[in-house]
């Protein structure tokens, strides 16, 4: 009986011990820089959330559709987090790269928030069909589809759409979608689609420590 | 040799558990939460649940495979344990969902580098799992039958110093169900 209660007082002094942990540590990098994208929401939000997405992956549609426009209707409009988007095209596929590219565009004409999502849920069909402009004409007025499509075609936008990728690199994404989410010197980066409710949860928690 | 095998597996897997709870334990709940939520398994209740309990479950597992308190069922519910993590990783990975696995925190992505790591880390613990039955099996066989608490249970000494002459006295059968015991459970 003494060697099973050895075991036991030890069992406990470890959970015990282990249990014992310091404050939250999350990933702190000083790579993950604000960089260049669009922007939502006030610039003084207590929360950025850096999101690097395709327009061309699938799990990207996902967050952009069911998570961050719910996102955008609740805290993003409160002024309690501010998404900043970067587009990270394959650079290979012609198709994804003059779908950023029309994003781009949309966003000098004030239309980002409707091109994206449009091309997001469209996404299928645009992607085996190639074909942009009757998803794009659906949001656009004709006079704005004739824009759009001069900025695409002009070289004016390269340097945005290369500025983001390169901001991408920067901060070393290695899959689509990642979302940075920064508050204070905190990043903790999140890959892959999530739930709104999921990450609502942990906004909650970290807008209730700041 | 297969109870000193054994142990030495169960005090790794022990020792990855603990520290793979720690990690997930020494942030707010629910960025483990997310990472689960990202494989795209489970509904939103399924998540809170096992983003809140699986890292106590990990700890409390960790602790029970170090000082091998019922090593068979233990390292049982272990093998479940990391056969699941493997089918959701194969599962990330086949779809390439480019996701983090998870398994110590954030920042390790789903890849063939970390499926090769649990695949040796299930594959490790279906070895101690096998191990701990067939200590347990011969120290069951040897006792025969009429023994009143499993073998798992009981510490050789116990069963030796309950024993009538177990320790003096000439050898019995018992004694060397207790040696494989003790390589089990020490």
């Amino acid at each position: 009986m003494p060697r099973e209660n050895a075991r036991y007082s030890w069992s406990v002094l470890v959970l015990a011990a282990l249990s014992v942990v310091g404050p939250p540590v999350l990933a702190a990098d000083g790579a993950h820089g604000p960089g260049p994208g669009f922007a939502q929401g006030s610039a003084t939000a207590p929360v950025t959330i850096q999101v690097y997405s395709s327009l061309t992956c699938p799990s990207c549609a996902k967050l952009h559709l069911e998570t961050l426009r719910p996102l955008a209707e609740s805290y993003v409009a409160e002024g309690r987090v501010r998404v900043v988007h970067c587009l990270l095209p394959d650079q290979r596929d012609p198709v994804g790269l003059h779908a950023t590219r029309c994003v781009h565009a949309a966003r000098r004409l004030h239309r980002f928030d409707e091109v994206t999502a449009a091309l997001f849920s469209a996404q299928k069909a645009w992607m085996l069909s190639g074909h942009l402009e009757p998803i794009l004409a659906e949001v656009l007025s004709p006079e704005e589809m004739k824009r759009l499509v001069d900025l695409v075609e002009s070289d004016e936008l390269e340097g945005e759409v290369q500025g983001q990728i390169e901001a991408g690199r920067q901060a070393r994404v290695r899959a689509t979608p990642t979302m940075l989410i920064r508050h204070g010197a905190t990043t903790t980066p999140i890959v892959g689609a999530v739930s709104y409710g999921i990450l609502a949860r942990y906004l909650d928690r970290i807008l209730e420590d700041s | 040799m297969i109870g000193h095998l054994t142990r030495l597996g169960r005090i790794a897997l022990a020792v990855v558990f603990a520290y793979a709870a720690w990690t997930k334990l020494r942030q707010p709940w629910e960025v483990f939460a997310l990472s689960m939520d990202s494989y795209g398994l489970l509904p939103e209740w399924g998540v809170v649940a096992a983003a809140r309990a699986l890292p106590w479950l990990e700890m409390a597992l960790g602790v029970l495979l170090l000082f091998g308190f019922w090593p068979v069922a233990v390292s049982s519910v272990v093998s479940l344990l990391l056969v699941g993590f493997m089918g959701a990783m194969l599962r990330a990975w086949w779809l390439d969902l480019g996701i983090d696995c998870g398994c110590f925190g954030i920042g390790q992505a789903v890849s063939p580098g970390t499926l090769a790591r649990d695949g040796a880390l299930t594959l490790l613990s279906l070895g101690v799992t096998a191990g701990a039955v067939v200590l347990s099996r011969g120290d069951s066989g040897a006792r025969g039958p009429g023994t009143a608490r499993d073998s798992d249970d009981v510490p050789p000494s116990e069963t030796a110093s309950r024993s009538p002459g177990g320790v003096t006295g000439a050898p019995r059968v018992g004694a060397t169900g207790g040696a494989s015991d003790e390589e089990c459970l020490s």
